[in-house]
């Protein structure tokens, strides 16, 4: 029952709305420090990541100018890389390291020697065999050499006596494969 | 009523700075980490390239200045390149053996002989010892049955760029194959076909004795000097002859020690004469006065 008086004791709908822009308010806040915190870490971080970054590319950069540098100054000796290639890859080593693996029935008739400025010797073989399976025991023989590889099998003549040309790059003892 | 918006603004107010700073700042940050990831992810392949190109250079030059450790500097005058090769020939018995030189930068020497395998493959390794101050530029050899075709073309070591290896003595002269490297067939029979060794002849005590075809002298007084070989230069014919310890190859007209080469002819032989002495014919393995 009313009397006319005023209600002090009870809350009216402007007090608790104040109230929930107030939690709104602070929540904001609060997610405004969260948000500069990661930007503030994640700058420091990214900061420091670029400066190691600058320096990890300069180091690389001088590492590659001088490899490439290197690089050019052999490229510009292509003459003593082909000599190199040829004392390596001298033709009697070629035949003593063919003679090692030449199986039956095998005659290498005809060989050519070509030095590469890229320090390969590159070799062309004249080969004459009894018969197709001794030319393939020769190929296979060529392929499991630690001192052949890019073996390129050429043109063949048969039947009967197998003449064939294989194509080969020498490897010299002690240059990995 | 304006106050109560005031209050849900200045309430809203911070989320929008929030919001302004995650998306202007997080945001675009976490991005560029993803750039980043990536581009150290190409540092670290440059990085790994780069390493293992300088280690190829290096490993080149290590095996460049082993196989080369007994080089000497030579001169790629034409000259000094047929004395050289002609030098190279010494004590092999080769027949026929064709002589081409081409001087200057990038010159060398071009041959093509035939003769006994070993024989053949001497002349290969003379040709290709950089200790003579050259090196084979590539080389062809041939089972002819009996004997052994080569083809070969020489470089000359005459200047060494780039500081890849020091820089070594000039080659002392020609000088002859030691007892050890001379080869007869005699001493190096013909070998069957197909690849093999080359055998050597073992160091003698004694010296070597000529090879049944070196040029010899008979007739009395003998010139100072001995016939090498024979060649054929620009379709001129030209005589190589080892005077002392050196090789020169001389022509119609040229003078040695008073010796005058008169004419020069395969079959015929090297005709020289002198006031003193009169006429000597040298041949590839007899001589005439």
């Amino acid at each position: 029952m009313s009397l006319g008086l005023p209600e002090f004791g009870s809350r009216g709908p402007a007090d608790e709305a104040r109230g929930v822009w107030r939690a709104v308010r602070v929540a904001g806040f609060a997610a405004l420090a969260y948000a500069l915190a990661v930007a503030a870490s994640e700058g420091m971080a990214g900061s420091s990541a670029d400066r190691s970054m600058q320096k990890a590319t300069a180091e690389v950069a001088t590492l590659a100018q001088t490899a490439e540098s290197a690089r050019r100054t052999l490229l510009k000796s292509s003459d003593l890389l082909v000599a190199a290639s040829s004392v390596e890859s001298s033709p009697e080593q070629v035949m003593r390291d063919l003679a090692e693996i030449l199986p039956e029935g095998v005659a290498v008739v005809s060989y050519r020697f070509e030095y590469q400025p890229d320090a390969t010797a590159r070799v062309d073989l004249g080969v004459v065999a009894r018969g197709p399976a001794a030319y393939d025991r020769f190929l296979s023989a060529l392929s499991k050499s630690e001192r052949f590889s890019d073996i390129r099998p050429g043109s063949e003549s048969r039947p009967g006596l197998v003449r064939a040309t294989v194509v080969v790059l020498h490897r010299p003892k002690g240059v990995a494969r | 009523m304006k106050r109560g918006r005031g209050r849900e603004l200045l309430a809203l107010l911070p989320w929008l700075a929030a919001a302004v700073v995650w998306f202007g700042f997080v945001s675009p940050m976490r991005a560029e980490q993803e750039n980043r990831l990536s581009q150290q992810s190409r540092i670290r392949r440059d990085r790994v390239k780069a390493e293992r190109e300088l280690r190829e250079t290096e490993a080149l030059r290590a095996r460049i200045g082993s196989a080369l450790s007994t080089v000497c500097r030579a001169s790629s005058d034409p000259a000094a390149l047929r004395q050289r090769t002609v030098a190279a020939t010494a004590l092999l018995p080769l027949s026929p053996f064709a002589l081409t030189v081409t001087g200057g930068p990038g010159g060398g020497a071009t041959v093509d002989a035939s003769g006994p395998r070993g024989i053949a493959l001497e002349l290969l390794r003379r040709m290709g010892d950089p200790a003579r101050g050259g090196f084979l530029r590539g080389a062809s050899v041939r089972d002819k049955g009996s004997n052994w075709g080569i083809s070969a073309a020489t470089g000359v070591f005459e200047s060494f760029p780039g500081g890849i290896i020091p820089a070594p003595r000039a080659c002392t002269g020609i000088s002859d194959p030691s007892p050890s490297e001379a080869v007869s067939p005699a001493r190096t029979p013909n070998q069957a076909a197909g690849p093999g060794p080359v055998r050597r002849a073992p160091p003698s005590a004694t010296p070597p004795e000529p090879a049944a075809s070196m040029p010899a002298i008979e007739a009395a007084p003998a010139p100072p000097f001995t016939l090498v070989a024979f060649l054929i230069s620009n379709g001129k014919s030209r005589v190589s002859i080892r005077v002392r310890d050196e090789v020169r190859v001389i022509s119609v007209g040229d003078a040695v020690l008073g010796w005058k080469c008169v004419s020069i002819d395969r079959d015929e032989g090297a005709v020289f004469t002198t006031p003193e002495h009169g006429r000597v014919v040298l041949k590839g393995g007899t001589s005439e006065r």
